[in-house]
């Protein structure tokens, strides 16, 4: 239901905060309907966008005084729809909140303001040696703050893990205001409330504040690329380099169609487009032993018929051949208006059966599916370009989202590696959980978030069980509807 | 851009707030060089703009101004000219004196300008030196033929050098970019077919300004029904770019006596709207006596953007504040730019941050080498 704004709570936010502050104008507040999945469309009723933990609270206690639902939200470039406010009420953007308050390069830790943007944190370290580990595809705009909630992956936590492993403790508003801080440099004590909140969609809470993990850049680095004549052939390559007992920082691939389509664009990597798919891996750490990994790796891509096999020359080189692979999911918009990006996990080993069932779900579907993912994980990507003014074209490419991760679930994976549940996936998280898992999942969240104002509507089923259909089209509603 | 599609989509009201902040961009284009998904930016901005003129949403006085002087006079050569002469006596009795006295903040916008003096009009053809390898039409411009006349006439003179039989059409009008980017496509339009027109005999259209040549090379997206315009848009090119891909004569002397340090800064319409990135720089380095030197980001917006440094006259001084925070530091001797409103824009960066350096169209640099051969 829709959350008519009092007056007198916009005006309170405006006392509290500085007046371009708090955005209620339509044409501000409708860029804030969704994320970077624009099937998922709801708008707020305000924005407001504090600059410190205090402020953030403050707004918390106003909504939680008002009961109006409110939802955090960094960039905006989620896949799932999490940061979008499902139940209308407040946005509060941390993207004003991108400071990196202290440094302790001793033990290798940032303070950070969660409005930070992911990659800025490494820039600033760069010169210290450092970096921050974690790198979604979207890291030159995607927020600290948002790789907490989803946490977030990205091609080189196949060996360094997710955001989880890389953040220490958290400055906390809890949906009714209150300020507490979680863990720490040292602490390994109690329950793991860290662990427990990032990663909860924003229905906990908002994190301020994170204490993150920097890393050493590593002594050395290489980038490989390997294209292949078939899908089957690469997927088999990435299991036999896994098995031979080698972690690459990186092990990707892409299809042709997504070659295609970045090779079109300004990122074009220099991928051959006539390969069925190319296999990216990336080594990294003691330059001793890395020639010989590399030549591990290039025998088992030789043994399963690579066409050829590049070594990148320099740092530019291999900033080229990544470009391309980060840029993928944008470069995807010209092959249409709107992108769905699913983000199914199965074990490696099922790997080429499932892309070749993947293909077939789209063609009985009638719609284009564009594979790029994180091989090494078996964190598959199936980008779906679609029309979002087509009714019918939406319809087929949820039911066919819906079917892949059925797919995902049969042979043992699931249904998210690293974009979370949010809107998206709420009502498929049936698949993997019983009712009785659920509801114990629930009674976690009400005890962090008793009332539900904080980020609603996310991560469990809906009880209409499927708005699905009515969210695609959404894209073609009324000026004001409220779906 | 999302509230542009919203509002094509019907979904959300095109209001007064909303207009001026469609206005509020540079339309500088950088972002077309970084989107992965090539969205043209520029153009949706154009067409969002001719909406607004559509619903009027903008203040009256604005309005009028815009088609008086954008519609009214600098689409009509003899018009200009004639408006360009009252500005000049206007200019002799200290008009602009006045209008500070008057309005400190229009005082400022007029400061922009430079002191108007008489064009030197361009002869309609010029012979090659030599052996002819090509004939070239030049593309004039409309107010930078009065206020650079300088750097049209080195443009000829340095094809002439060349080889090139240069014509400059007498029925040529102003490229109609200040049009498109004001929310006046059919004005616009009208230019286009007029040049179109007027350049329908010759193999290459020559421009030396970075803003008119990337509307003019993109009037086959404009005139999509005109046969005449994709053949037109395609022959478009850039003097720097002309001169690199054909092949020039390296000047054997130095314009200066002494060694000039030179920064290339970019222009938008030049190196994102036309891609136009590396050959300014490759003829800068041909000239002797030149040593580019690198600063920050030298393809960043200046502020100029058109009239954006009339209509935005703040907005702009803080886009220029922080382009001259990086050139500052590089101490140039030259500022090398190739398009009139980035050169004004410039010329005023120098004189606040009191930097000694002159700001050079790098044709003009060229043609200066090739006169101090003698």
């Amino acid at each position: 239901m829709r959350h008519e704004l009092d007056a007198s709570l916009i005006a309170k936010l405006k006392r509290g905060l500085p007046p371009e502050s708090v955005l209620v104008d339509p044409h501000h507040v409708l860029v804030y309907e969704c994320d970077g999945s624009t099937a998922f469309k709801s708008s707020p009723d305000a924005v407001v966008l504090p600059r410190s933990t205090d402020e953030v609270a403050a707004v918390v206690r106003l909504c939680s005084e008002y009961g109006v639902p409110f939802v955090a939200r960094g960039a905006g470039t989620g896949l799932s729809g999490g940061a979008t406010p499902s139940e209308g009420g407040l946005v509060i953007s941390l993207a004003s909140m991108n400071q990196i308050l202290e440094l302790d390069l001793s033990n290798r830790l940032a303070l950070c303001q969660t409005g930070v943007v992911n990659l800025e944190i490494s820039r600033h370290v760069a010169r210290h040696g450092l970096y921050f580990a974690p790198d979604p595809s979207s890291q030159s705009s995607c927020t600290l703050g948002g790789n907490i909630a989803e946490n977030s992956g990205g091609p080189h936590c196949f060996k360094y893990g997710a955001t989880t492993s890389h953040v220490l403790g958290l400055t906390v508003v809890l949906p009714d205001g209150e300020v507490v801080h979680l863990g720490g440099p040292r602490d390994s004590v109690g329950y793991d409330l860290v662990g427990l909140f990032v990663g909860s969609e924003g229905t906990f809470g908002i994190a301020t504040e994170a204490l993150v993990r920097l890393m050493p850049t590593p002594e050395a680095v290489k980038t490989l690329l390997a294209p292949f004549r078939s899908m089957e052939a690469a997927c088999e390559a990435v299991s036999d380099i896994v098995a031979l007992g080698i972690v690459p920082a990186a092990l990707e691939m892409l299809d042709q169609p997504t070659i295609q389509v970045i090779e079109a664009g300004v990122n074009a990597a220099g991928y051959p487009v006539d390969a069925a798919a190319v296999l990216l891996v990336e080594l990294d750490g003691a330059a001793h032993g890395m020639d010989r990994m590399e030549e591990e790796i290039r025998q088992q891509c030789d043994k399963h018929g690579a066409v050829s096999f590049m070594v990148a020359r320099d740092a530019q080189a291999r900033a080229r051949l990544w470009l391309g692979r980060k840029a993928a999911f944008g470069a995807m918009g010209r092959l249409s208006t709107d992108l769905y990006v699913q983000d199914g996990v199965v074990p490696r080993s099922r790997l080429p059966e499932v892309l070749v069932k993947v293909g077939e779900i789209a063609e009985r579907y009638r719609i284009k599916v564009a594979n790029v993912f994180h091989a090494g994980d078996g964190n598959l990507h199936p980008c779906i370009p679609y029309d979002g003014r087509d009714a019918d074209e939406c319809r087929r490419v949820l039911e066919a989202g819906r079917e892949i991760l059925e797919l995902c679930v049969a042979v043992g994976g699931t249904i998210s590696g690293e974009h979370g549940i949010g809107t998206e996936k709420s009502d498929h998280m049936g698949l993997l959980f019983s009712e009785i898992d659920l509801d114990l999942m629930r009674s976690l969240r009400d005890v962090w978030n008793p009332r539900g104002l904080c980020n609603p509507g996310k991560l469990f089923p809906t009880s209409s069980g499927c708005g699905e259909a009515a969210s695609l089209g959404s894209v073609a509603a009324a000026p004001g509807a409220w779906i | 851009m999302y509230n542009v599609r919203a509002v094509l989509e019907g979904r959300l009201a095109l209001t007064e707030g909303l207009a001026s902040e469609f206005y509020d961009c540079l339309a500088c284009r950088g972002c077309e060089s970084v989107c992965p998904a090539g969205v043209p930016v520029g153009n949706i901005m154009e067409q969002a703009r001719g909406l607004i003129t559509e619903a009027k949403n903008e203040g009256t006085l604005l309005r009028w101004a815009k088609r008086f002087l954008l519609s009214g006079v600098l689409a009509h050569p003899r018009r200009l000219a004639l408006f360009m002469t009252f500005a000049r006596w206007g200019d002799a009795l200290g008009l602009r004196r006045l209008v500070s006295a008057i309005s400190p903040a229009l005082g400022e916008r007029a400061a922009l300008l430079p002191a108007i003096t008489p064009r030197t009009v361009l002869a309609d053809r010029f012979e090659p030196d030599g052996k002819p390898r090509k004939r070239v039409a030049l593309f004039a411009g409309c107010i930078a033929s009065h206020l650079f006349s300088e750097v049209n006439e080195a443009t000829a003179r340095v094809l002439q050098r060349n080889g090139y039989e240069v014509v400059v059409p007498k029925e040529q009008v102003c490229c109609g970019a200040l049009h498109l980017h004001n929310g006046l496509p059919d004005t616009g339009r009208e230019l286009a077919a007029k040049n179109i027109e007027a350049f329908k005999d010759v193999d290459a259209i020559v421009v030396n300004a970075a803003g008119c040549g990337a509307a003019l090379s993109e009037y086959g997206e404009l005139l999509e029904s005109n046969p005449g315009a994709k053949s037109f848009a395609e022959r478009v090119v850039d003097i720097s770019a002309f001169l690199v891909r054909e092949g020039f004569e390296a000047p054997a002397a130095s314009p200066s006596t002494k060694p000039m340090r030179v920064a290339y800064d970019a222009p938008c319409h030049l190196f994102h709207a036309q891609r136009v990135k590396d050959e300014p720089r490759e003829l800068l380095s041909k000239i002797p006596g030149v040593e580019l030197v690198d600063y920050r980001e030298p393809e960043r917006c200046c502020g100029s953007a058109g009239i954006y440094n009339v209509t935005h006259y703040d907005m702009s001084m803080e886009v220029l504040e922080r382009k001259m925070k990086d050139i500052v530091p590089a101490r140039p001797d030259i500022i090398a730019t190739g398009n009139p409103g980035c050169h004004l824009q410039l010329s005023e960066g120098v004189r606040r941050s009191l930097l000694k350096a002159e700001v050079v169209h790098p044709v003009v640099l060229l043609d200066r080498a090739y006169r101090s051969e003698r």
